[in-house]
């Protein structure tokens, strides 16, 4: 037997037990979403003769503030104050110098008097949460009883600077971490797309619900990526990380407002106008929990996906896919006869398909594309049909299984591309065309030369079948096509539509063209040298404001609303 | 000479084709003033529908001297002239005997910017006699001042009726911008009256405000006890405010018993923002109600709630043979993505009659092409507002079923307003032939 088939069977035996004795993020997270049930929980959740030292680390965002965590937490002592009665409270603010502002004490008015002062000055930075933990860690010198911190924050979990050495610090000095953040979202791309975005030196913008970005993203005619979208369940990985460590809990806080159903943020819906009642809007917690990140550290994070014939298999075909243009994104995962590694993040190829007005030369592009989306769609399709019952991890076949869909997807919308570059787009601009008849009229009205191709997406939150009367170019040649994705799609949706994952594949869409044209531009600005003169940037960068989707329109990512 | 004799000629004319009517005007205002309800009934109505201005001189002369009856109906006529024509009739009004004839003057010309009559206001609504109080009440709507006010809470004591205690704290909730403290002292000192409407109503205003707990406690054992109150003190509960929880148990128990599809609406959105875990439940027994149209109603407020219907029940509102329950279930369904209640939907558009505009309205929401061929029928039907649902309907539908197609609907030349559609309906069929 050949040494890479023996390292496989090797690998292949050994770390599925590995990856079945992992934590992951379902064991820690708790339901719900509101402010008060995780400080009833954490803070009043004392007993009144036992000694206790809770340090409440906040991080003082103004979606913080605007939640009310300020009444919330006065609310809680309120309630709570026989039980809080052998209670220290101390009080952390990350961002500020040593984190700790009130060393713990059992005036436990004085610590809502900081927290309001802290809460009047919300930052907008990028805030390194992890470093300010390692800190608060050493204040717990000669604390008697049980010792915990509740760490408080909604923005900045994403801001990674060694997880596991906080961690580490966090259980050398016997200190539970309890979490109260946001949710974070599936498998977020959102940082890997964005990596010239400045940080706080020593940390890296992660933010995904696992170690690993472990779902393909970037798809071709894909306006916008569905792992940035997706809510997760879960929060992000660095903060549910730091809760399994120690023995704490992770609680996700969402407002109200931010449980509005919206069939697509940047794409077209067809088939409402707005008044959706998606039948998989209920979220089934427990395939929730199933499709649930590890929380395991990154490094067995990699063994499990390199043992697990699911993620194996994703994560090849993601790679061809990259490799065909058929994803702006290389995954950030090798996997070896061995096991997984991290692999450096790497741009797909560039098809080139929407600049100038080559249509022919696009179509037929389009169409080689289409073939080997179709020929890695069927490759795919073998390897999961040999998995057998039970091996591999539920969120490895759902990746898998996405990762499936999307490449039927993305053929359609190749071949529709096509179509549009070889009928529709010439007859745009054809001399001798024949004006429409009313109520219809010429689709463009210009004659100047097109020097490109745009497009955005019709959304699927709908599904695929009512697209069969929308008239779409290809028509009748392009129908099978969206049968076949049809059949895709209803079967991923009849086990995953009621979950994360289900979300996910409806945050894709089916692509519409048209030819764009030079635009007028101003005159742009020279570029001049920096001067001495110039201010010098903040230390910690400004958080730009992210367009998640949420209904909020903060930087906050998505949510599920009020329960997974 | 002769031009005097012609000129004196047409005015004999005129004044003889006008005698009549104006006869008719002054007898219509005579019977406004009758003892007979009836009469009155048919006097106003006539009035009301007609609105001649000459009416205006005729009431401001009898006004004064009809019975209360005759006044209510007159000056309902009077608000709905021109201020202009009327101002010189409230005016008048201002040196009434009956207060609520010097308020409802004053109301309107303070109304009408001339705040210079306030203090003639205020005094008028302090010294209504209790009979009048109810209707001084209705006039001053839209009026913001704190001496009226002031007088306004003088109602608020003892000897006040349920229904005056109502309305006053719904005027005053309407103009205080926060709950005021004298109000509430007043609410407080009426806690202890022996009516237990007054009770009811005081209780609802201080349910509303700080130290709410005990207060909601009381209403709610009070309208356990005396239920039938609740409907009296309904419209004081706000629909925007959060009430202790010990209230939800009544608001619940309140849409579980609706007198109206009104109370399922109203009940609906006060519930809604209480306890919205409790609505369901309740719409849901509603479903199977003895009245048809509570049954109609509740389905709707269900069917606008995620999740309120479950695709089952609505497939067997299908089957009804309700046409209106038909129509909202098969709406319901297509926003869960499912066309069950297409079939339904066609037939129901194809039939005039009095839910054939919002069949039509409903199957406009359905992006097939099945849709196109009924909605171009209706774009003839006969009734206006048939026509202008599907020619609402028809153009975003043709929008999303043709993505790739730029319209300008307006060429196709169509009015659903017009007499004559021949030519647009031509073309807009022309070109449904051309691509189907």
């Amino acid at each position: 037997m050949r040494l890479p088939v023996v390292l496989a069977l090797l690998a292949s035996s050994a770390l599925p037990a590995l990856a079945q004795d992992l934590p992951t993020a379902a064991a820690v997270t708790e339901p719900g979403r509101s402010l008060q049930r995780p400080l009833d929980l954490v803070l009043g959740g004392a007993t009144k003769d036992s000694e206790r030292t809770v340090v409440l680390v906040v991080d003082p965002s103004a979606g913080l503030a605007a939640a009310g965590f300020g009444d919330a937490f006065a609310t809680m002592l309120q309630q709570n104050r026989d039980r809080l009665a052998k209670t220290r409270l101390g009080l952390g603010v990350v961002g500020q110098k040593g984190c700790l502002v009130l060393a713990p004490t059992a005036d436990h008015g004085s610590v809502l008097v900081a927290l309001r002062a802290a809460l009047q000055r919300p930052a907008s930075e990028f805030l390194n949460v992890y470093a300010d933990l390692r800190t608060v860690a050493g204040s717990f010198a000669g604390s008697q009883g049980e010792r915990v911190v509740l760490l408080v924050t909604l923005e900045n979990g994403d801001v990674e600077d060694d997880v596991e050495a906080t961690a580490a610090a966090l259980a050398r000095a016997k200190v539970k971490v309890e979490v109260l953040t946001s949710e974070g979202t599936l498998a977020d791309s959102y940082w890997a797309a964005r990596p010239y975005q400045d940080k706080p030196r020593g940390t890296t913008l992660t933010g995904a619900d696992g170690a690993v970005v472990d779902v393909p993203w970037g798809w071709l005619f894909q306006f916008t990526t569905a792992n940035e979208r997706t809510p997760a369940g879960f929060a992000m990985w660095g903060l549910t990380r730091l809760a399994t460590a120690t023995g704490g809990r992770v609680f996700l806080h969402a407002t109200s407002s931010q449980t509005q159903h919206q069939c697509a943020v940047h794409a077209r819906c067809l088939f409402c106008t707005g008044d959706h009642l998606p039948p998989d809007a209920d979220w089934y917690e427990p395939l929730v929990d199933q499709l649930g990140p590890l929380a395991a550290s990154r490094g067995d994070t990699f063994a499990a996906l390199g043992a697990d014939p699911y993620h194996r298999a994703a994560i090849e075909a993601w790679r061809l896919a990259a490799e065909a243009g058929l994803v702006s994104s290389a995954p950030g995962v090798k996997v070896t006869s061995a096991g997984a590694e991290p692999d450096r993040l790497r741009p797909g190829r560039d098809l080139d398909l929407t600049d100038g007005a080559a249509f022919e030369r696009h179509a037929k592009r389009a169409e080689e594309a289409a073939q080997k989306a179709q020929q890695l769609g069927q490759q795919l399709q073998d390897k999961l049909d040999r998995i057998g019952e039970g091996k591999g991890s539920k969120r490895g076949e759902a990746t898998a299984h996405y990762t499936r869909v999307l490449l039927q997807l993305t053929r359609v919308n190749l071949l529709t591309f096509a179509a549009w570059c070889r009928e529709t787009a010439p007859a745009l601009f054809a001399k001798d065309a024949a004006a429409p008849l009313a109520p219809e009229v010429p689709a463009i009205d210009r004659d100047d030369r097109p020097t490109g191709i745009g497009w955005s997406n019709f959304c699927l939150c709908h599904g695929v079948r009512p697209f069969y009367a929308v008239e779409l170019p290809g028509r009748l040649a392009l129908r099978p096509e969206l049968e076949a994705l049809d059949a895709l799609y209803v079967a991923y949706q009849a086990r995953y539509g009621r979950s994360q994952f289900g979300h996910l594949l409806r945050q894709n869409g089916i692509a519409q063209f048209w030819p764009t044209f030079p635009g007028v531009a101003g005159k742009i600005p020279r570029q001049r040298p920096k001067t001495a003169g110039d201010e010098g940037g903040p230390i910690t960068p400004k958080r730009p404001v992210r367009e998640g989707g949420s209904s909020s329109g903060g930087s906050s990512g998505p949510t599920t609303g009020g329960g997974r | 000479m002769n031009l005097r004799l012609a000129t004196a000629a047409v005015l004999g004319a005129l004044l003889a084709t006008q005698l009549p009517a104006q006869r008719e005007l002054e007898a219509l205002v005579e019977q406004l003033a009758s003892a007979d309800a009836a009469a009155r009934s048919r006097a106003y109505t006539t009035l009301q529908r007609d609105r001649p201005p000459q009416l205006v001189p005729l009431l401001g002369k009898r006004l004064e001297a009809m019975p209360p009856d005759g006044q209510r109906l007159a000056l309902i006529l009077l608000q709905q002239q021109p201020i202009d024509a009327t101002r010189p009739v409230y005016t008048r009004l201002l040196g009434a005997d009956r207060p609520l004839l010097r308020a409802t003057g004053a109301a309107m010309l303070v109304r009408h910017g001339d705040r210079t009559r306030l203090p003639v206001l205020t005094k008028s609504v302090a010294e209504a006699p209790l009979d009048e109080r109810l209707p001084v009440l209705q006039a001053l709507h839209g009026i913001d001042d704190a001496a009226v006010l002031d007088a306004v809470r003088s109602y608020l004591a003892a000897g006040v009726s349920g229904a005056l205690a109502v309305a006053a704290l719904q005027h005053l909730r309407q103009q205080e911008k926060a709950r005021s403290a004298t109000t509430t002292a007043a609410a407080r000192s009426l806690v202890t009256s022996s009516d237990v409407d007054v009770r009811a109503a005081a209780l609802v205003w201080l349910a509303g405000g700080e130290g709410a707990e005990p207060f909601a406690k009381e209403l709610a054992a009070l309208l356990t006890d005396a239920w039938p109150r609740f409907w009296l003190v309904e419209r004081l509960f706000e629909r925007d405010h959060r009430y202790p929880a010990v209230l939800h148990e009544v608001f619940g128990k309140a849409l579980a018993a609706p007198r109206s599809p009104y109370d399922v609406d109203t009940l609906t959105v006060l519930l809604k923002a209480q306890a919205p875990e409790r609505l369901a439940p309740v719409l849901r027994q509603l479903l199977a109600h003895e009245q048809d149209r509570i049954r109609t109603a509740a389905m709707q407020a269900l069917a606008a709630l995620p999740g309120g219907l479950q695709p089952k029940e609505l497939l067997q509102l299908l089957q009804t043979g309700n046409a209106e329950q038909q129509l909202a279930a098969a709406h319901v369904l297509r926003r869960m993505d499912d066309p069950a209640g297409l079939s339904a939907v066609l037939s129901l558009a194809r039939t005039a009659g009095p839910h054939q505009a919002e069949a039509v309205r409903v199957l406009a929401g359905f992006r097939c092409r099945d849709a196109v061929e009924p909605l171009l029928a209706a774009l003839d039907a006969p009734a206006v507002p048939v026509r202008q649902a599907a020619w609402n309907g028809l153009q975003p539908l043709l929008r999303d079923l043709f993505p790739y197609r730029r319209f300008a609907f307006e060429t196709a030349g169509y009015d659903p307003n017009a007499a004559d559609r021949t030519t647009g309906l031509q073309t807009l069929r022309a070109w449904w032939d051309a691509v189907r």
